[in-house]
């Protein structure tokens, strides 16, 4: 998948989650290995070379449910229910899939 | 239950009451979005513009198509086609012009339009089966770039008065509970909002036909009484022989009649021609003092016929002005020393000229009829008159004032009136500021 849309997959999740629990989206989303907050204002995020970039977005999913349960996680899937409705099933990060 | 596990019990539950209330918020804010939309001076068309592009961003849908229905010639006509970029990419601005003819022989359409609710479709070539389009969609579709389309009706009262099509990448069972619920109160804010522009727009156009039509009148109507004004004048000047010494004194009066229906139509016409916009405002230097003087000269006899103490004084200094002095002479100085004796039945008028540090100031003030604090917000208004003032003044247009107004607000001036009421006269101020 373009890694283009990866970076928006993170991004529109954080930004889902922030409406919810505020800044404290940002501050979890840091703690994900894989996947680097450059400009939290403009919404950039980078995933490091060494890490899957499906396996940082599931990991940012989780890091959420660890936290506030599986109603974080369904609000990490809506949160990107039109993003990724054209991408093959095999190719959406697991924790996203219907 | 451990402590531990007590703590996360607390966590989901904030969290579900945080998101329940993150929806509401969200859905406010759109709400908030459409409003600032609806205060805006909006034609119908750009109006449906923003609504479909704030549609569209918010929910990520691939086309949001607002078309107005004109239910007598059964069409539906683009208001606003707004798609996603991928859409753009692929059919460029095809959907755009779109135009629903017989809109009733659609299906899709058919279903919105008679039952007024809500209708869905998988397949976006039985929304648009226009042939330009066919192909494209065709795409679309085999792409899976679009998956369902929802029509839904613009209701105001029992009538549909357009439809909003979206078409998204996702079918309407993938859509959450927020984007379901919002998507269809927005429905009625939209309907709303679209018929409130409508009407405002037809108001518009109903008032712009009526000012033609006042015009047109007033202009045919002036042209007979002209005609009428010059044989009148023609018999009174003897301009006929043999014509008998009653037929002149009656051709006099009716002289003086004509002149006065001359003026207010003058006056109508002058005073639509300001409120449309349409008056040219010549512009030339000339000295305010020698106009002031000019004009109160002659009303010398008048005033003295009338018995009235008459006197004009301008303060010392230059008084150079730019603007159109026939203007300011007529419907300004001139106006308001004629009101001045028509409302002055003894006593004295006393006209002065003179300067404030920013402004020329003018003032008119006559030992007249006067007028109270209730009749004085009737002045300066279009036709507007005081209660009682027929009676002192039979010739009253009820427009001098308004067209002095609009004049003085041309130059950035401002023009009112001080009494202390009911017969103890009145003074008219004018400020005409100073120009660089």
């Amino acid at each position: 998948m373009d890694i283009s849309l990866l970076q928006e997959i993170a991004v529109r999740i954080i930004r889902e989650q922030e409406l919810v629990i505020g800044p404290l989206a940002w501050i979890e989303a840091a703690k994900v290995s894989g996947l680097n907050i450059i400009d939290k204002r403009a919404g950039t995020v980078v995933f490091l070379s060494d890490i899957d970039p499906n396996v940082a977005i599931d990991k940012l999913v989780a890091q959420y449910e660890k936290l506030f349960g599986r109603a974080s996680h369904e609000v990490s899937r809506d949160a990107v229910k039109s993003l990724i409705a054209n991408i093959p099933l095999n190719e959406i990060p697991s924790s996203l899939r219907p | 239950m451990t402590p531990e596990e007590q703590l996360q019990l607390t966590n989901e539950t904030l969290y579900k009451h945080s998101h329940e209330l993150a929806v509401k918020n969200k859905a406010l804010s759109f709400l908030s979005q459409l409003y600032e939309i609806s205060t805006l001076t909006l034609t119908q068309k750009q109006l449906a513009e923003q609504v479909a592009v704030a549609l569209q961003t918010e929910f990520d849908f691939e086309i949001v198509s607002i078309y107005q229905y004109v239910k007598d010639a059964d069409e539906l006509l683009p208001l606003s086609v707004v798609t996603s970029e991928r859409i753009k990419g692929i059919a460029s601005s095809q959907f755009d012009a779109l135009e629903f003819e017989k809109a009733s022989a659609n299906q899709f359409m058919a279903s919105i339009l008679s039952k007024g609710t809500m209708h869905y479709s998988e397949q976006l070539t039985s929304v648009w089966q226009q042939e330009e389009i066919r192909e494209t969609c065709l795409k679309i579709e085999t792409e899976k770039y679009i998956r369902s389309s929802l029509g839904y009706p613009l209701i105001i009262g029992q009538e549909v008065i357009g439809v909003v099509i979206i078409s998204l990448n996702r079918t309407y069972k993938d859509l959450i509970d927020y984007e379901r619920d919002s998507i269809l109160n927005f429905m009625n804010v939209i309907s709303i909002t679209l018929n409130r522009v409508t009407l405002y727009e037809e108001l518009g156009l109903a008032n712009k036909r009526q000012e033609n039509l006042i015009h047109f009148i007033t202009h045919e109507v002036k042209g007979y009484l002209t005609k009428s004004q010059a044989v009148f004048a023609a018999i009174t000047e003897g301009d006929f022989k043999g014509v008998p010494d009653n037929l002149i004194s009656l051709a006099g009066r009716a002289l003086t009649e004509t002149k006065n229906g001359v003026e207010t139509v003058t006056d109508i016409l002058e005073a639509s021609n300001l409120k449309k916009g349409t008056t040219q405002y010549e512009t030339t230097d000339f000295d305010l003092k020698t106009l002031v003087t000019n004009a109160a000269k002659t009303f010398e006899i008048t005033t003295a016929e009338k018995g009235l103490e008459f006197s004009t004084v301008v303060d010392e200094g230059t008084y150079t002005f730019t603007g159109d002095e026939k203007k300011i002479t007529h419907h300004l100085v001139r106006n308001l020393i004629d009101n001045a004796i028509r409302y002055t039945p003894t006593g004295s008028i006393k006209v002065h000229l003179s300067k404030t540090t920013t402004d020329y100031l003018f003032t008119v003030q006559d030992t007249g009829v006067g007028i109270d604090a209730e009749d004085i917000g009737r002045l300066f208004v279009e036709g507007g008159r005081a209660k009682d003032s027929i009676k002192v003044n039979v010739d009253s247009t009820g427009y001098g004032l308004f067209i002095a107004k609009m004049i003085v607000e041309a130059y950035k001036g401002s023009i009112w009136v001080e009494s202390k009421g009911r017969g103890q006269g009145s003074t008219f101020f004018v400020t005409l500021p100073f120009q660089k």
